[in-house]
């Protein structure tokens, strides 16, 4: 884990996102206070269910939310100390790219059918960077090199439908490196890809982020994905942050009933477990999220606490957390985050 | 089970309770449904005044729409004749009245024949695929070649010799055959590319492997899915129906006197909109009301057959 | 052992790659299933584990008669499936079924819960009289965990999770005795998911039922499948018991999924010993000579582009596995927690 005493890479907070028309009544709340903090060199993973605003935040910091249907209805989203949100368009747009890139989970579809590879990548040398078209050309071999495509030097000829799906993946990845970005946001980056693919890309990616201390926020469904490269972790339910901690800590001793809930979905590859112990219900609609603890419906240990008070994401005492580094939104946090996560705790 | 998924929540997500139990499916939910949208209700009554009209123009009128008097020729809206007199001193008002009739069943008729036409066999095509789609295709792109004046004149000419006096109801038959056989085939594609997108669906494969036959396939699972599509071109294609109806009778090849139709009526007073606007003005306010009655009516049911809209 | 319910052998199936619109010449073949052969028990799960375009999906169409087979044979209860036609093949329906993987796609928008779940026996008349049909409907959708009185609705109405259970309240409806189910939870959310496979496990026990369980993620497979066969390129390349393919895979290929998957536990980090294969899976239009793994094998010598290897047991395996040089190579160092 990197240390930086200095201003966080990337600071949000309290972000608060709508989508829908207040006129009409039909309001989801995607985003209720959303807080998190990148430091350079540091990978943070935002771990959540469809529809848990993982996604939408990441939009939000990069400034590609689609305004309309979503509204940004507070809190702030600073980039090396640099407020972004209600900031001058064009100077984000200046940001994307040159300082904070994305890369997103189908890469056919984010790279363009009648342009080649090589094209389409050398385009933000020439267009930002006032190349040659040749110079940039081989400025944009270089990277596919960089991200191990094999033939670089020909394959920045071909066509996106000529590469495969992991082929893509890397391409998307060497487009978003073009200017050097000190904050790389991965979107669900393997997702799409099969399992052996997804091993030789999330590699890449964390080599990738050593080498240049660049600060990655992963968005993923998968928890174990995220096992394997995350520093620290945020999980997401109902559009808030309900725990964060550095990654051994919340495999360790997850704090919050919906991360236990999570972990225990998960069937395992050693057989072992039995039956999977699933979170019961579905998560609630956007648009009429439950008073209280907007877990509380599904959650096997609510008290008449938590359906009227909103917990908070507080510091806990976890002696194995790196400094006061495990948070949980829950009211009865302490309760969990001695166990480890197989055991049963009854309510 | 112990999982059962009736919480609250997903109870508030889904909306209110099922209604009351009878048994119901995506026509009679389309049709509730309707009842309640202005656009419908609005169009629906444009239309049914428009139907009266055709089907019972002396509830409107006594006036004889074919008689003038040469005396009175563009004589002005009074309060003899609401709507003026047209060039041979002609009731403009009794015209119009009398002109739906024959408007509308070209119209109405030739929409319908296209896109029956038209959807059967690109629901065919797009289900089949293979030897029968190619085959089909190559026919009609056949039709869709030939430019649609240039089709008209020899059709209608092969039957009709110059100058021979035609029964109305054979005419409007043989102008009605005529826009299907050349507009088919636009039809037929947006049916085609609707279908072959519904026929890759799961929700057919899962039909298939049930044991489904085609005709279940395609009249159950894939023509509800395609309808919109078509529906959208249908209203549009009405409205250039009752046009290509004006535009033949202008030819001298289509409807002519002594059948009165808006399109006749519009092509009559083609060289003469100045000294006689009104002529034009009113069966030409007839015909864009009546077509954007019916393009209303294809955007109500297009929403209606979607329950994702609901 | 009981007699098999349903015995595959030598299944091939490929599709023509074709050039030109009104003279349609082949060009070439996509080899999406090669030869592939296995046995399945009553109340048993077979897992079929592989990447995209290893042929799973097409082996399930083939086996659900969606698709034509161009050679080899199945037969379901001792009877030639391909030989099937008219009203044997509508009959035959009713005992295999399948659930599709895609929970938005896979039911008509257009109709309602009660109508989707109906269609069955409007398609089979003779298994409820119409007067029955909506209560058996009630109770499928009451045996898959949905409301009964839901029966209105139409899909969007519903959850990713709910729309699958409807899927399988479908395939379940005319009481079948094999179900094939082709990725049926990996559209699904982690917490959804978990609930979808712990129905499926219960309705197995419920009604007896057989299932070839087609999936890309291993964990899944493990945990419901008894035997499971791992394909690569249209061929099955090592198959056994649960146990024996996942604790002890003699196949390289095996192994190399197996270590793979991400584990959940940052502790293991770094400790575990992983084969990583290097580039993608080559294109089954023209799948490479001898072993088809041999361009990513790590293992792979001149043997191997010449003979194809025998899907077999050998002295190091005591599974059949399709390698010349198959040995177990302990591929889960996954602390025991």
């Amino acid at each position: 884990m990197t240390e930086t005493a200095a201003a966080p890479l990337l600071e949000v907070s309290d972000l608060r996102v709508e989508f829908g028309n207040p006129r009409h009544g039909d309001v989801a709340s995607v985003l209720n206070g959303v807080s998190y903090q990148v430091s350079a060199g540091e990978t943070l993973a935002v771990l959540g269910e469809s529809g848990s605003g993982k996604s939408v935040t990441a939009q939000t910091v990069m400034g590609i939310l689609d305004t309309p249907p979503g509204r940004i209805t507070g809190g702030s989203v600073r980039f090396k100390g640099e407020e972004l949100l209600g900031a001058d368009p064009e100077r984000r747009r200046l940001l994307r790219g040159e300082s904070m890139a994305m890369i997103f989970q189908d890469a056919l579809s984010a790279l363009n059918p009648v342009y080649t590879v090589g094209a389409q990548i050398a385009e933000q040398f020439r267009f930002r960077r006032g190349m040659s078209r040749k110079d940039a050309m081989v400025k944009a071999a270089e990277l596919l090199d960089l991200v191990k495509i094999p033939n670089a030097a020909q394959r920045v000829r071909e066509y996106p439908h000529q590469f495969s799906g992991g082929m893509r993946q890397r391409a998307m990845i060497a487009m978003s490196l073009a200017l050097d970005p000190e904050l790389l946001i991965a979107d669900e980056p393997t997702t799409a890809l099969d399992v052996t693919v997804q091993a030789q890309i999330m590699e890449l990616l964390d080599e990738l982020c050593r080498e240049r201390t660049m600060g990655m926020i992963l968005i993923t469904h998968d928890l174990g994905v995220v096992a394997e490269v995350a520093d620290r972790i945020a999980v997401m339910y109902a559009g808030r942050i309900v725990e964060e901690a550095d990654a051994a800590s919340l495999y360790a001793h997850p704090a919050h009933p919906y991360t236990r809930g999570l972990m225990a979905s998960v069937p395992r590859l050693d057989g072992g477990g039995g039956q999977l112990d699933p979170i019961p219900g579905l998560p609630p609609s956007l648009s009429a999220i439950p008073p209280g603890c907007p877990f509380h419906p599904r959650c096997a240990h609510a008290e008449d606490r938590c359906r009227s008070e909103l917990p908070s994401l507080r510091a806990l005492d976890d002696p194995d957390a790196t400094g006061d580094d495990h948070r949980a939104a829950c009211h009865f946090a302490e309760r969990f985050v001695g166990a480890s996560p197989e055991e049963v705790l009854t309510p | 089970m112990t999982d059962t998924i009736t919480d609250p929540q997903a109870e508030a997500e889904i909306g209110s309770a099922a209604e009351p139990a009878a048994e119901a499916g995506l026509w009679s939910d389309a049709w509730k449904q309707l009842r309640r949208r202005p656009l419908f209700l609005i169009s629906g009554t444009v239309i049914v005044i428009v139907l009266l009209m055709a089907l019972f123009p002396s509830l409107f009128t006594h006036v004889d729409p074919v008689t003038g008097n040469l005396d009175q020729s563009g004589a002005d809206p009074s309060s003899d004749a609401w709507f003026g007199r047209d060039l041979y001193g002609r009731d403009v008002y009794s015209r119009t009245i009398h002109g739906a009739g024959p408007s509308l069943a070209v119209g109405l008729l030739a929409t319908i024949g296209t896109v029956l036409v038209g959807s059967l066999a690109g629901l065919v095509m797009g289900y089949a695929r293979g030897l029968t789609d190619a085959v089909l295709s190559r026919i009609a792109e056949i039709f869709a070649g030939l430019p649609f004046v240039l089709g008209g004149i020899v059709i209608l000419t092969t039957f009709n010799k110059p100058g021979e006096i035609v029964p109305a109801g054979r005419l409007i038959a043989q102008v009605v055959l005529t826009i299907v056989v050349l507009t088919w085939p636009l039809a037929m594609r947006i049916m085609r590319a609707a279908a072959l997108t519904a026929a890759q669906q799961d929700y057919v494969k899962a039909a298939r492997a049930l044991g489904a036959g085609p005709l279940r396939i395609m009249f159950r699972h894939m023509l509800p899915n395609c309808l919109a599509p078509v529906l959208v071109y249908g209203t549009i294609q009405l409205g250039v129906n009752i046009g290509a109806e004006a535009t033949l009778s202008y030819l001298g090849i289509g409807l002519k006197d002594p059948v009165v139709s808006w399109g006749v009526m519009i092509a009559e007073v083609q060289s003469r909109i100045i000294q006689m606007p009104h002529a034009l003005f009113f069966p030409a306010t007839f015909l864009v009301v009546t077509v954007l009655a019916f393009v209303m009516m294809g955007d109500a049911l297009r929403d209606a057959i979607d329950p994702r809209g609901r | 052992m009981s007699q098999p319910i349903l015995q595959v052998k030598d299944l091939v199936k490929h599709f023509p790659i074709t050039r030109g619109v009104v003279f349609q010449k082949t060009v070439g073949q996509v080899h999406a299933v090669d030869g592939v052969s296995f046995d399945l028990h009553p109340g048993e799960t077979l897992g079929v584990v592989g990447e995209s375009g290893c042929g799973k999906s097409t082996l399930a169409q083939v086996l659900m008669r969606l698709e034509p087979p161009t050679s080899g044979t199945v037969t379901f209860d001792g009877e030639d499936l391909f030989a099937k036609s008219g009203a044997a093949l509508k009959a035959w329906r009713r005992d295999m079924q399948v659930v599709l993987q895609d929970p938005y796609t896979s039911l008509n928008p257009r109709k309602t819960v009660g109508d989707i779940v109906g269609e069955p026996f409007e398609i089979h008349p003779e298994v409820a009289p119409k007067g029955e049909r909506r209560r058996k409907v009630q109770e499928l959708l009451d045996v898959v965990g949905l409301n009964p009185e839901h029966i209105r609705r139409y899909p969007h109405q519903f959850s990713g999770g709910q729309r699958q259970r409807i899927g399988i309240a479908r395939a379940l409806a005319l009481r079948p005795r094999v179900i094939v189910c082709d990725e049926p939870v990996s559209a699904l959310d982690v917490s959804i998911q978990a609930q979808v496979m712990n129905l499926l496990g219960e309705l197995q026990t419920e009604f007896g039922l057989s299932y070839i369980f087609i999936a890309h993620d291993l964990g899944v497979v493990r945990h419901l499948s008894d035997r499971v066969a791992v394909m690569y390129l249209g061929k099955i390349v090592e198959t056994g018991t649960s146990e024996e393919i996942y604790e002890r895979a003699t196949h390289p290929y095996t192994q190399a999924l197996l270590s793979s998957v991400p584990v959940p536990d940052p502790a293991a980090r770094g400790k575990r010993e992983t084969i990583r294969l290097t580039g993608d899976v080559p294109s089954p239009a023209a799948p490479p000579s001898g072993c088809r793994f041999r361009t990513r094998c790590p293992k792979a010598t001149d043997l191997c582009a010449e003979q194809e290897p025998a899907l077999a047991a050998g002295p190091a395996s005591d599974h059949p596995s399709a390698c010349h040089y198959a040995e177990v190579y302990r591929t889960l160092p996954v602390p025991s927690r």
